[in-house]
């Protein structure tokens, strides 16, 4: 240690203040809600308090968010949700309290298998709903624990517990903050404090899309294809690899990515049943058509109180629903014939259909393919709001300006595997304005591939780049 | 007392030891906590509620005509003949409308979509038709403009034009699609289908003609229509008694014409209204 006495002296005092003052809650990190949530009337936001024992407190969409997916610091494991938040999910088949000694046994659902060790187990319904419980032994085999300490309420069968859960998510939590975070923020907005900086940005998983995809057009992201990402990053962008990272931490990232979509899915989904009536903007507009504002907040209540509920339940059925299909082997795009070999001949097909007024790839990437079709200089209204856009070109569903890529560079976002341009033009680019092209045969898909990977190699646009063919490139070229 | 080793026992305290490596933040293990999976259904059985009983009572008929009050010129073709748009020779080939605000007979406005907010408890099922919906393009121009489907009703997306179209939907609580139709597929290649029903209409755009523009709405019942070219309506077998329309535009500011229109249903009869369009609340 080289620091002088007076160094010393400068030192001591601000760091004693750190040392007793300094605690811990000013390093909190926390979730924060989307602008479309903060938008709604506060008694939307914030829900309505308890009055009397006859009239329960009513949840807003904070809430709501809140009870199922919790904060950073203590989050919460909906287990409605696709998500694998890491432990045993069991039920309790007997319990009993002799002499002081707790026994549960529990089991597990078919097909599925008790975990070999077990410290702990968290109750999730019954009458020690929220109590981690934990266990002095344990026999993998029956199923056999024995708890430390007689719990302060009767367990019974069929409650539902999750033994040694959450280690997934802590775990994913942890990996992401460290290495994701920076730029695509604590709660997945793509606002980090890097974010800003970054030309194209980071993704907001809230609106659940992913653009790169290896499943259909209507399909969510696999987890193969969130995995993938992480393991190669997004060529042409600021994604990088993260192939260092153990299969384990990749696993944690991939559910915990998963967790913070679905949560900014339910949010958005959650404020899509109620925006159209009482976001600020359409109170004040209501009010100013004459209703009260009193009648208004009545009216609200009695839908937190009821529909929304049922909304808010169905919303969670229908991700839940989504994303498990879009992890099936079903979701996946198989072409339905193997790749046309690559020739002249089908270069110089795939550009004519590339030009063609059927596929009109031209529009957005240009005659000669350098991403600059006529649609990249058209200004054009937000389809959801009707307003148009301050910049002229193509936007996504996150409002981003999207230049439709140049080909002739050789980057390819999605991965330049064959397959992988076929899925972008079979399914599109999810979130932007490359649509599917699920219905062309797909044979003209891959003639369009190969046609896109000559394209780097053009001596000049429009040669399909093999001397072999080039009487028949001529004839159609512009 | 080592002073030196002193200052380094208190740094360490002040940056690491204290809470943990960066007390409460980033890296601290998060507690985590299981939420069943039913934990808002069993709330959610509650609220749905018994089916009420069928009132007495025979179902009336809901008629009326949406009447634009005040001044306010026809608006100008969204594309004129031989107009220099892309693909014109497809796209300007007739005068395309503006279809924001279309006005007939007596002033009614066209393409106002009326309908039931929620499903009556005392209602008729919807019957989804087995046929598709053929929703057609032609010139550049969805047709029809306005469409009200049944949940479950297939719909397949026709295309007249020699140029490529894609049908971009945006929903709220359905799946969104984004297909190219391809030029001039009169067998309904890109078809879908709305599993739930939809609170208000929504844009369906094309993404190669950014002037295209329609709007859809699914419903889970039966009482709804759109009005006809001069602002005409009718919804029958409505189940007598009170009912909340709501009626839609897509020219009116914050979209809606009236957002809780009460009516109250006569038994057998037909109960007629006007609903007034101010053009005040046009925003054009």
């Amino acid at each position: 240690m080289s620091l002088t006495p007076s160094w010393n002296r400068f030192l001591l005092l601000p760091m004693l203040t750190a040392v007793v003052a300094g605690g811990c809650s000013e390093y909190d990190s926390s979730f924060v809600y989307s602008e479309r949530t903060t938008s709604l009337i506060p008694e939307a936001q914030d829900g309505f308090k308890s009055e009397s024992e006859a009239a329960p407190a009513i949840s807003g969409v904070k809430q709501l968010l809140d009870d199922r997916f919790g904060d950073p610091q203590d989050l919460k494991a909906w287990l409605k949700l696709p998500v694998e938040f890491g432990g045993t999910q069991s039920a309790v088949a007997e319990y009993s309290a002799v002499e002081g000694v707790a026994t549960v046994k529990f089991s597990v659902e078919e097909g599925k298998s008790l975990p070999e060790t077990a410290s702990s187990v968290q109750v999730v319904s019954g009458a020690l709903a929220g109590e981690t419980l934990l266990i002095s032994s344990w026999d993998p085999k029956t199923g056999q624990a024995t708890l430390e300490g007689l719990p302060s309420k009767e367990i019974a069968a069929g409650d539902s517990c999750v033994i040694d859960g959450g280690t997934v998510m802590q775990s994913g939590r942890v990996l992401y903050m460290r290495h994701c975070s920076h730029c695509h923020g604590t709660s997945g907005d793509g606002a980090g404090p890097t974010a800003q900086y970054l030309n194209p940005r980071p993704r907001d998983y809230r609106h659940g899309i992913f653009k790169f995809t290896s499943t259909t057009d209507v399909s969510k992201a696999s987890r193969d294809d969130i995995k993938r990402v992480l393991q190669y990053g997004i060529p042409g962008t600021y994604m990088p690899s993260f192939l260092l990272l153990t299969d384990s931490e990749i696993h944690a990232l991939v559910e915990y990515v998963r967790f913070l979509s679905l949560r900014g899915e339910y949010e958005r989904k959650l404020v899509n049943e109620l925006a159209g009536d009482f976001s600020q903007k359409a109170v004040a507009t209501r009010t100013e058509g004459g209703e009260s504002r009193d009648a208004i907040v009545a009216e609200l209540k009695e839908m937190l109180a009821s529909d929304i509920v049922e909304a808010a339940s169905s919303i969670g059925d229908g991700m839940a629903e989504d994303w498990t299909v879009s992890d099936t082997e079903e979701a996946v795009i198989v072409p339905s014939v193997a790749r046309v070999p690559d020739s002249a001949e089908s270069r110089r097909r795939g550009r004519e259909l590339y030009l063609s007024k059927t596929l009109n790839c031209a529009d957005c990437h240009g005659v000669d393919g350098a991403g600059n079709g006529p649609q990249t200089i058209a200004y054009e209204k937000n389809p959801i709001t009707g307003e148009p856009y301050n910049e002229a070109g193509l936007h996504d569903v996150w409002d981003n300006l999207n230049q439709p890529r140049n080909l002739h560079t050789g980057i390819y976002r999605g991965g330049r595997r064959p397959i992988d341009l076929f899925a972008r033009i079979h399914a599109g680019i999810k979130g932007s304005r490359m649509p599917s092209f699920k219905n062309t045969p797909h044979e003209d898909i891959w003639h369009v591939v190969n046609y896109v990977l000559s394209i780097p190699f053009e001596p000049e646009p429009g040669a399909t780049g093999v001397p072999v063919a080039a009487p028949a490139a001529a004839a159609v070229a512009p | 007392m080592n002073k030196p080793y002193f200052t380094a026992v208190l740094l360490s305290l002040a940056l690491g030891a204290g809470c943990g490596e960066y007390p409460g933040g980033a890296y601290v293990q998060p507690r985590v906590s299981f939420v069943a999976a039913d934990s808002s259904a069993a709330a959610a059985d509650g609220a749905a509620g018994e089916e009420a009983a069928a009132e007495s009572g025979t179902p009336g008929v809901f008629s009326g005509k949406v009447v634009l009050k005040g001044d306010q010129t026809a608006l100008a073709p969204l594309i004129t003949k031989g107009a220099d748009v892309k693909d014109k020779e497809v796209c300007a080939a007739v005068d395309v409308p503006d279809e924001r605000l279309v006005v007939g007979e007596g002033n009614g406005v066209a393409n106002v979509f009326v309908y039931l907010a929620k499903a009556p408890k005392n209602g008729k099922k919807l019957e989804v038709p087995a046929d598709p919906f053929f929703f057609d393009q032609k010139n550049c121009r969805f047709l029809p403009h306005c469409l009200i489907v049944p949940t479950g009703q297939t719909i397949k997306v026709l295309s007249d034009d020699s140029v490529a179209h894609n049908t971009h939907t945006y929903p709220n609580r359905n799946t969104g699609i984004s297909s190219v139709v391809s030029a001039g597929d009169r067998v309904g290649q890109v078809e879908f289908v709305y599993s739930k029903a939809e609170t208000a209409p929504f844009a369906v755009t094309c993404d190669f003609h950014g002037w295209m523009k329609a709007y859809h709405l699914p419903l889970d019942h039966p009482y709804y229509a759109v009005t006809d070219a001069n602002g005409g309506f009718s919804i029958p077998e409505l189940p007598a008694g009170k009912h909340t329309f709501v009626v839609w535009h897509e020219a009116a500011d914050g979209n809606y014409v009236e957002r809780k229109l009460v009516v109250e249903i006569q038994s057998g009869g037909t109960t007629e209204l006007q609903i007034d369009y101010p053009v005040e609340k046009l925003k054009l």
